[in-house]
C-alpha cells in the first residue's frame, strides 16, 4: 500500500469517527452556516452552551448548499440539526426535498409570527407550511464616498432618484478624470438590481392569481426596471463586476458607490479599515421624486432538518439565537447581520452614532426603510428564470432588443417554456 | 471444462462488475430513466416527452450548444493544426535539446485546471490584467476579456488552447516518430522538398492520430465546465456557458433533475454522432 492510499484511508477513519462521535451524542446539536453567518453563530453557539449545560451547540463552516443537496437526495444522510439557507434559495429545497425540514407548527412557530414582519415569513413558507425562523435582512441602501462626493460637488439629495444618480455619475466622472464609476452591478451574471429596483416598482418575476404561480416579468414595473439598468449602463455610470471585484473597485477608489443588501455593512467596515469615516449611507434611489425607497435583497433564515434526532432542542437553540434582541444585536455589532427581529429596531444601538460612518445614525436610516418593503413570494423556478433572465439582460443591454418590452416579453414566454406556468 | 472452473473466471472478476453495477451502470440507467420524468416537485411524475420535448424549444439550451459548437468547429481545429506545427518542430533532426522543448510545449497539462484557470483570470482581468497592461503598452485599448461576449469567447479559447495544444502535439509528435524513415528517403532520391514531403507523406499519414485527437478534443469540449466556470462564470450573460455547465445548473441549481438527465444524454448521443461523422470525413485508416 502507497502512502496516499494510507492517507485515504486514514482520512475515511477519521471522517467515520467524527461522524459517529456526532451520532452517537443525541444531546448535541450541529449547525451548519457560512462564512461571516458562521463566524456570528459560532458565538451565540458558545453564549447558548454557556446557559444551556444539558445540550451542546456545535456550529460548523460549510459550503452549506451543495452538502445539504447532497444529504437530501441520499434522504437525510450526514446533516446537521440546523442549517442556514438564504431565503430565495429556501423555496427549492422545500419543493423538492419537503421530507428533509421539519415543519415548525408542532413546536408553535405561529407564536413568533408577531416578532418579524411579513414579509420575511412569506419566503419560507410553502402552502400553510412554515419551515425557517427569519434571521438577518437585507433592507437595500446606497452606501456612499462622501470625500469622494464632496470633491465632484454631489450631495446625498442628489442620488434620491435613479436619473440622479446617473448624472452624479457623470459629474463623478468628470471630476476623477473618468477615473472612478458610481458601481459595479452584477448586471451580466445576476439580477441584483434589476431585481430590487422591479420590486421597488412592485413588479416580480413570479406573482399569483386564483392560487396559482403566473409569470409576471413583462408587466410594466419589471419593464422600467429593466430599462433603467440600460440606462445606467449606456451612461457609463456603473459597470459589471462580481462580488470579489465589487470590494476591489470600492476600495482602489474606482467606484465610489454600492446599492446593496444592509448586510453590505459589515464587508465594507471590515474590509476598508482604512477608508474609516469617509462612507455613508443613504436611503436608495427612487424612480422618481417622492418615489418608494425601499427594497430587500437577501436575508437568510434558520431550518431543522429532518434527520435531526433531537429537533426540539434543535427548535429552543433556533429561538434563543434569532428571537433575543441582545443576541441579535450581538451579532449586528460584531459580524453587521441587521436583525429582521422586530423588538430589535427599539434598541438604543440602533439609533447611536457609528465611528467608521462618519458618525452616522446608519442604522436608523437602514431600518426606517423596513416597512415600506413589498413582499416578494420566492418560488421553486427562481434559479431557472434568473438565468433565462441573466441572458435576457445581457443582450438587451448589449443592444440586441428594440426595447425592454420586447426583451422581457420573450423571457416571459422561455420562463413559461421551462415552468409550463402562464403569463399573467 | 467442468462446471467449476467456468464460475472461477467469473468469481475473480466479480468485485470489478459488483463496483462497476453498483457505481456506474445502475446510475446510468437511473438518470436515464430520470429523463422521462417530470422531477419538478415530489412526488415525481412519468412524463415521456417533458423534459425532451422541452430541449428543442429552450433557447438557452441552444445558445449554450451554440457556444459549444463555436469552441468545437473554430478553436479545435485551430488548436490541432498549431499541435502539428509543434509536432513536427519538435521531430526535427536540427533541433538542439529536444527534451526541453518537448517538457516546455507539454507542461501546461500539468498544472491543474482550477489553478490555471485562476492565474489567467489575474492576468486577464479587465481593469488591472497584466495582458491589458501590454497591450496598453504597444498601443491597443483595454479588451474586456471578462465584460464582453467577444472577449470572453476569445479568452475561454485562449486558455483551452494554452493548455491542450501540448497534449495533442505530443500525440501527434507519437504519430509522426512511428512514420517509416525509408518513406522519407525515398522521396528525397525523387527530389520531393520538404514542404511535399509534409503535404503527401507527413500528412497521409498522420491521418489517424489527427483523427484521434479530434474526438478526444470534441468529446473534451461536449464536457468543458472548469474553464467558463472559474474564468468567465459562463458570461457575460450566457455568451460563454456550455452545455456541460447548463446541465450542473439544470441538475444541481435548479434541481430539474429530469431535465438534467435529458441534457446529459444528449450531449453523449450529440458525441457519438459527431465522432461517428469524423471517422466517416477522414476515415479510421491512413491512406498513405
Amino acid at each position: 500500500m502507497n502512502t496516499s492510499t494510507k492517507r485515504i484511508i486514514g482520512a475515511l477513519l477519521v471522517c467515520n469517527g467524527i461522524l459517529l462521535s456526532t451520532a452517537a451524542n443525541a444531546e448535541e446539536i450541529t449547525i451548519w452556516s457560512w462564512d461571516t453567518a458562521a463566524e456570528a453563530l459560532k458565538s451565540v453557539s458558545e453564549q447558548y452552551n454557556a446557559t444551556n449545560p444539558a445540550l451542546t451547540a456545535n456550529t460548523v463552516t460549510s459550503q452549506v448548499y451543495d452538502q445539504l443537496t447532497a444529504g437530501c437526495a441520499a434522504g437525510g444522510v450526514n446533516l446537521p440539526d440546523v442549517v442556514s439557507i438564504e431565503n430565495g434559495e429556501a423555496e427549492r429545497y422545500i419543493q423538492q426535498f419537503p421530507d428533509c425540514f421539519v415543519e415548525l407548527s408542532q413546536f408553535g412557530v405561529d407564536e413568533l409570527k408577531p416578532l418579524f414582519s411579513d414579509y420575511k415569513w412569506v419566503e419560507l413558507q410553502s402552502g400553510d407550511n412554515t419551515y425557517g425562523v427569519p434571521w438577518d435582512a437585507g433592507q437595500v441602501v446606497t452606501f456612499y464616498r462622501a470625500d469622494l462626493f464632496d470633491k465632484a460637488g454631489i450631495t446625498a439629495d442628489d442620488i434620491a432618484t435613479w436619473d440622479g444618480y446617473i448624472e452624479a455619475g457623470k459629474k463623478l466622472a468628470a471630476a476623477t478624470n473618468g477615473e472612478t464609476r458610481m458601481a459595479l452591478s452584477n448586471y451580466t451574471s445576476g439580477l441584483n438590481w434589476f431585481s430590487v429596483m422591479a420590486q421597488q416598482l412592485g413588479c416580480s418575476v413570479f406573482g399569483e392569481k386564483n392560487g396559482e404561480t403566473t409569470i409576471r416579468v413583462n408587466q410594466a414595473g419589471c419593464v422600467r426596471a429593466l430599462d433603467q439598468v440600460k440606462k445606467l449602463a449606456d451612461a457609463g455610470v456603473i459597470a459589471p463586476g462580481g462580488w470579489s471585484e465589487k470590494l476591489t473597485a470600492l476600495k482602489t477608489g474606482k467606484t465610489a458607490s454600492a446599492v446593496y443588501g444592509a448586510w453590505y455593512e459589515g464587508s465594507v467596515r471590515n474590509n476598508m479599515p482604512e477608508l474609516s469615516g469617509q462612507w455613508r449611507v443613504t436611503k436608495m434611489p427612487a424612480f422618481e421624486e417622492g418615489g418608494k425607497r425601499a427594497a430587500n435583497l437577501g436575508g437568510s433564515a434558520l431550518f431543522i432538518t429532518a434527520s435531526s434526532k433531537n429537533p426540539a432542542a434543535a427548535y429552543d437553540f433556533v429561538k434563543f439565537a434569532l428571537t433575543k434582541p441582545e443576541i441579535q444585536i450581538g451579532m449586528l455589532k460584531s459580524h453587521g447581520l441587521v436583525p429582521s427581529l422586530l423588538s430589535t429596531q427599539s434598541d438604543e444601538y440602533m439609533s447611536s452614532p457609528q465611528e467608521y460612518w462618519g458618525g452616522q445614525t446608519i442604522w436608523k436610516t437602514i431600518l426606517e426603510t423596513s416597512s415600506d418593503i413589498e413582499p416578494v413570494r420566492a418560488t421553486p423556478y427562481g434559479a431557472e428564470a434568473g438565468d433565462i433572465l441573466v441572458a435576457i439582460q445581457t443582450a438587451f443591454v448589449e443592444g440586441k432588443y428594440d426595447s425592454a418590452q420586447a426583451a422581457l416579453d420573450e423571457a416571459a414566454k422561455q420562463i413559461k417554456n421551462a415552468t409550463g406556468l402562464t403569463v399573467e | 471444462m467442468s462446471p467449476k472452473n467456468r464460475i472461477t473466471p467469473y468469481a475473480f472478476i466479480a468485485p470489478y462488475l459488483i463496483a462497476f453495477g453498483c457505481l456506474w451502470l445502475i446510475p446510468i440507467i437511473y438518470s436515464f430513466s430520470m429523463s422521462f420524468f417530470n422531477t419538478r416537485a415530489r412526488p415525481w411524475k412519468f412524463d415521456m416527452l417533458h423534459n425532451w420535448g422541452r430541449l428543442f424549444e429552450d433557447a438557452l439550451f441552444l445558445a449554450t450548444l451554440k457556444n459549444t459548437f463555436l469552441i468545437i468547429l473554430v478553436q479545435v481545429p485551430f488548436m490541432l493544426a498549431l499541435a502539428v506545427i509543434f509536432a513536427v518542430f519538435l521531430n526535427s533532426k536540427l533541433l538542439f535539446l529536444k527534451g526541453i522543448y518537448r517538457f516546455a510545449i507539454f507542461a501546461p497539462i500539468v498544472v491543474a485546471d482550477a489553478a490555471y484557470a485562476v492565474i489567467f483570470r489575474l492576468l486577464f482581468n479587465d481593469d488591472f490584467g497584466f495582458v491589458n497592461q501590454l497591450l496598453n503598452a504597444v498601443g491597443i485599448a483595454d479588451i474586456a476579456w471578462t465584460g464582453s461576449s467577444a472577449g470572453a469567447i476569445a479568452l475561454i479559447s485562449i486558455s483551452l488552447t494554452w493548455r491542450w495544444t501540448g497534449y495533442n502535439a505530443v500525440i501527434i509528435l507519437a504519430g509522426l516518430q512511428s512514420i517509416p524513415k525509408d518513406i522519407y528517403e525515398a522521396s528525397e532520391l525523387d527530389g520531393a522538398s520538404r514542404f511535399t514531403q509534409f503535404l503527401y507523406i507527413t500528412l497521409p499519414n498522420l491521418k489517424p492520430v489527427i483523427l484521434l485527437c479530434l474526438v478526444l478534443s470534441t468529446f473534451g469540449t461536449l464536457q468543458l465546465f472548469t474553464e467558463p466556470t472559474l474564468l468567465t462564470e459562463g458570461g457575460p450573460g450566457v455568451s460563454t456557458t456550455t452545455v456541460a455547465m447548463y446541465m450542473y445548473q439544470q441538475g444541481f441549481k435548479s434541481f430539474n433533475f429530469g431535465y438534467g438527465s435529458a441534457i446529459a444524454y444528449f450531449i453523449v448521443f450529440i458525441g457519438l454522432g459527431l465522432s461517428l461523422i469524423q471517422f466517416k470525413l477522414l476515415g479510421s485508416k491512413s491512406d498513405a
